[in-house]
């Protein structure tokens, strides 16, 4: 495999998580900026690494900083990775930077660290172990998160982190049963995700898809295994937790492990997984109809628009897997922009939020007003941003596969646009009661962030070419090659599903 | 002069307007009110002069053509298309924004939403420019839905009184339901016919299209888009919206509802009218849905105390009628029809005002006792008959009442139920009390205002 030029992936795991180790020890004046830091160093180090990727036309790359001594590499990126590690830099970048000072604790950034850290080392690993250390150390805020209940009684287990323990649990027990097949069959211990991939003595095996398939479900939050969203997005930091769901590392698992590693048995799940992420769309979409209060209802939307990415996921089709891919961008740049409208509007506030009157914010805060707008109806696909063509590529390509899947996403999608407005009515239009105070516009951190994000969600969907071959290929390279492969030339050793 | 060019050109003014604005404002740049108005006068002069030179210079169908982006075997294609159909149409947008712009330069003079009403006109003229040249269905969808956005935007414009803000929510709510059904047109003819370009889908010229499509595929999309069509023309069980749509300023009333979003139903039936004629089940329909649409807008139209209402009523009718005429076979005087309409009722909302003061002062010279036209007919009515008409013309159809029965209420009780049945099932692994934010409190369900009777949104 070809090298990078430089130990870009390394550099961009070990920054964010030296910085989480070692924050305590910088002064409490320095270290926003010192987290700040950090995450602009990853975020130059994953887009730098895509960009020699691109550059070179390489199917993948590797890290040159262990691949040399020990024969084969830790790290390495290909199209999907690079896609997912420049997403992920420019949500980091928006959160740290748009992060409310009250939020700004040492245990604050150190968890963003942490999620940033994790999930950087899952894009870019080129074996298990590495990815299953990737996929902990980025739920691990979530796990250890504390929340106090109003009685002040001990902190007790809650379903987020149960979910996320479980989801772990079953990832790491899917692991274990690939690599012991693969032993068993070859006699080598073989870590490589490529290798194994390539390995004609991978066997599709019953209990490694359902572990991993768990691990999947949990992680993405899909029915019914999809209240851990809602539940954390309402108790827990509220910044913190779509940082976390933003990772999408349930999706980068399937397409980058199950799907090329058990690709019979995939091919196999493929229907009921698009049937449960359906499921889960339209659940969480009538839900927040009913929702009354801010943070709820935009986890839900946030769930709800998200499980589309699974469902293109499924369909197998290439439209539709680069347009739920188109989808992921989508998801992350909008509802990160939504979620830190949001804790803007809280921290102004001393009192909690919720939906039963009018607050018009948008009198004394018209860009978040707007920022907020763009983004929700850019998550339903307004035309002129890149949710209008994630979408029109999602749906094409679904319904071929998928018929159902034809008639509810634009079902589901209609009802959190209804949401989504009647959110941003109540929240930043209506006459401001007496009882509700002036609160300040964007600052300039948050206004170049947000500012940032809207012109990118409508500069990709006025010129979507580019973006659409980068994700097409990635789509071709994870998904498409080993289904058809499979189905029409088979895998040597291969046991059928 | 090229005309592809010159289509291209057309489409984009208002937008790149809409972007100059949007951009002055995200970096603060204080625009005063001469400047929009030079700049909108500008827009919208330069465009009437590109109609003028494309209905000159352009032949019978000029197209323009782009490749957005492709997949696989799918792309979707940029296409504008200029013919005898979509230039009235052309025609009709650019030289009534014109006149709605420079209307409303003075009407919200000071105003405090001025800039915003202009961002938002901007908008909607490329939205309908886009709908009008539209060259596939694919494109049409985009511009079909930046009518519906800046349309919601401006009926809550006076949003300091939560009626505005409410009635928008509805008639978004009605738009995106409504949508639905374009979009499964769009997959639909994907799927039979391979693409959604007009020029592949139908050979020849408007109106003497001939379709691709027959038989029961032709039904199918035509029952979809008479959905859509139905939703955005606000016919048949989706009309209880327009009357709603009245509480934005009366320039957006005058060339939303009077001239040109309230037409692009209709539009969009005309442009499919070869494959809707291969139907008599969905040529049926269409006219069916426009007969009941002009009953009912007459009737209810009648009971209405207030101009804006009676003239939401009025469009309902004639655009009922418009209906009708696609309905029995005659597409080009339903275009006519259209146009026509279209610039009459932009003059009486943008009189509404005036015309209001003049009818109180007519009133007064009569004596009070100006003869409202047409009692003498009602009068032939039985008196208990005109008495339920009466009442069902107050309950303006029942039809609010019957989509807040059978639609809202039950989706919000399934919502509701939902959210209980997920808190208690999370909440009881852990042991852990419900927290207060999932609870629903006393009150919560959806309650019928005293004043209103409708249902708080």
């Amino acid at each position: 495999m070809p090298s990078l030029s430089f130990p870009f992936l390394t550099v961009a795991v070990l920054l964010p998580l030296a910085a989480a180790l070692f924050l305590a020890k910088i002064p409490e004046s320095r270290r926003r900026a010192t987290a700040l830091f950090a995450v602009l160093g990853t975020a130059v180090c994953g887009v730098a690494a895509s960009l020699e990727l691109w550059l070179q036309s390489a199917r993948s790359l590797a890290d040159p900083l262990f691949a040399a001594s020990w024969s084969r590499p830790l790290l390495s990126v290909d199209t999907l990775g690079a896609f997912a590690l420049v997403v992920y830099a420019i949500v980091a970048i928006v959160l740290f930077s748009s992060m409310p000072r009250r939020d700004s604790t040492l245990s604050g950034l150190r968890n963003h660290l942490w999620i940033l850290a994790g999930a950087t080392l899952a894009y870019s690993a080129e074996n298990l172990l590495l990815l299953f250390l990737g996929w902990v150390v980025a739920s691990l805020p979530l796990v250890i998160a504390k929340v106090e209940t109003s009685t002040g009684d001990k902190p007790r287990w809650h379903f987020p982190q149960i979910a996320m323990v479980s989801g772990s649990l079953c990832l790491g027990i899917a692991f274990v049963l690939m690599v012991t097949e693969a032993y068993q069959a070859s006699g080598v211990l073989e870590l490589s995700i490529t290798r194994l991939a390539a390995s004609p003595a991978m066997v599709d095996h019953v209990a490694t898809l359902v572990f991993l398939m768990l691990a999947v479900l949990l992680r993405k939050g899909v029915f019914p295994l999809h209240s851990w969203v809602t539940q954390a997005t309402e108790q827990y930091d509220l910044l913190q937790t779509i940082g976390f769901v933003n990772t999408h590392l349930g999706v980068f698992v399937l397409a980058k492990v199950a799907i090329p590693l058990l690709p019979h048995a995939s091919a196999g799940i493929f229907h009921p997984l698009t049937d449960l992420a359906l499921i889960t769309a339209l659940l969480t979409s009538l839900m927040a109809v009913a929702a009354m209060q801010p943070r709820t209802m935009v986890a839900l939307l946030a769930a709800s628009q998200s499980s589309f990415i699974l469902a293109g996921i499924g369909s197998g089709s290439a439209e539709a897997i680069t347009g739920a891919l188109m989808f992921w961008a989508v998801v992350s740049l909008a509802t990160t922009a939504i979620f830190v409208v949001l804790r803007s509007l809280e921290v102004r506030l001393s009192t909690p939020l919720t939906l039963r009157d009018f607050h018009g914010f948008g009198h004394h805060a018209p860009r978040l007003a707007v920022f907020f707008l763009v983004s929700a109806l850019a998550l339903v696909g307004l035309p002129g941003t890149l949710g209008f063509c994630a979408e029109d590529l999602l749906l094409h390509g679904t319904l071929e596969a998928h018929p159902f899947v034809g008639i509810l996403l634009p079902i589901a999608t209609a009802i959190n646009a209804i949401s989504f407005l009647r959110l941003f009515n109540r929240l930043f239009l209506g006459k401001r009661g007496i009882h509700v105070p002036n609160i300040a516009d964007a600052m300039p951190r948050e206004r170049w962030a947000l500012a940032t994000v809207v012109m990118l969600i409508i500069l990709t969907g006025l010129l979507p070419g580019t973006l659409v071959n980068a994700l097409s290929k990635a789509a071709h390279e994870h998904v498409i090659e080993t289904t058809v492969l499979t189905y029409l030339h088979g895998v040597p050793g291969s046991a059928g599903f | 002069m090229d005309p592809e060019v010159l289509l291209t050109a057309l489409v984009l003014l208002p937008g790149l307007a809409f972007l100059l604005f949007g951009a002055c404002w995200l970096f603060g740049v204080r625009l005063t009110e001469k400047f929009v108005r030079v700049v909108s006068a500008g827009v919208y002069v330069s465009a009437t002069v590109l109609v003028a030179a494309l209905a000159i210079v352009a032949p019978a169908c000029t197209t323009v053509s782009a490749v957005w982006f492709a997949v696989g075997n799918y792309h979707f294609a940029l296409s504008l298309l200029l013919d005898s159909l979509s230039l009235p149409f052309v025609g009709l947008t650019v030289i009534l924004t014109g006149i709605i712009s420079a209307f409303s330069a003075r009407y919200l003079h000071r105003e405090a939403g001025f800039f915003r009403f202009f961002v938002l006109l901007h908008l909607f003229a490329f939205g309908s420019l886009l709908l009008f040249t539209a060259g596939s269905l694919d494109l049409l969808l985009g511009g079909w839905e930046l009518l519906g956005i800046t349309s919601v935007m401006l009926i809550g414009f006076f949003q300091d009184r939560p009626s505005p803000l409410q009635n928008g929510l509805r008639v978004f709510g009605i738009y995106r339901t409504a949508d639905v059904g374009l979009l499964l047109a769009i997959v639909a003819l994907h799927h039979f016919a391979g693409t959604t370009t007009f020029t592949e889908l139908f050979q020849g010229e408007w109106p003497r299209y001939v379709s691709v499509l027959h038989g029961r595929e032709a039904m199918l999309v035509g029952i979809l888009l008479l959905f859509a069509a139905c939703g955005k023309s606000a016919q048949g069980p989706f009309s209880s919206w327009l009357p709603r749509a009245m509480e934005g300023p009366t320039p957006s009333s005058a060339i939303f509802y009077g001239a040109i979003s309230i037409h692009a139903g209709c539009y969009m039936l005309l442009r499919f009218y070869p494959l809707l004629s291969d139907s008599a089940l969905v040529m049926g329909a269409i006219a069916a849905t426009g007969v009941f649409t002009a009953l009912m807008g007459t009737m209810v139209g009648r009971s209405c105390t207030d101009a804006k209402g009676i003239l939401a009523y009025a469009s309902l009718s004639q655009v009922g009628l418009i209906f009708f005429e696609i309905g029995i076979g005659f597409p080009t005087l339903a275009l006519w029809h259209a146009s026509g309409h279209a610039v009459v009722r932009t003059l009486q909302f943008l009189r509404a005002p005036s015309a209001l003061h003049e009818f109180h002062q007519m009133h007064a010279s009569a004596g009070g006792n100006l003869e409202q036209p047409g009692t003498y007919y009602s009068l032939l009515v039985p008196t208990s008959l005109r008495r339920w008409f009466y009442r069902l013309a107050l309950e303006r159809g029942y039809l609010d009442a019957l989509l807040d029965r059978f639609v809202v209420v039950p989706l919000r009780n399934v919502g509701q139920v939902l959210l209980m049945v997920e808190s208690h099932l999370t909440s009881a692994p852990t042991r852990r009390p419900t927290p207060d934010s999932q609870r629903i409190p006393a009150g919560s369900r959806p309650t019928r205002s005293t004043l209103t009777g409708e249902v708080d949104a």
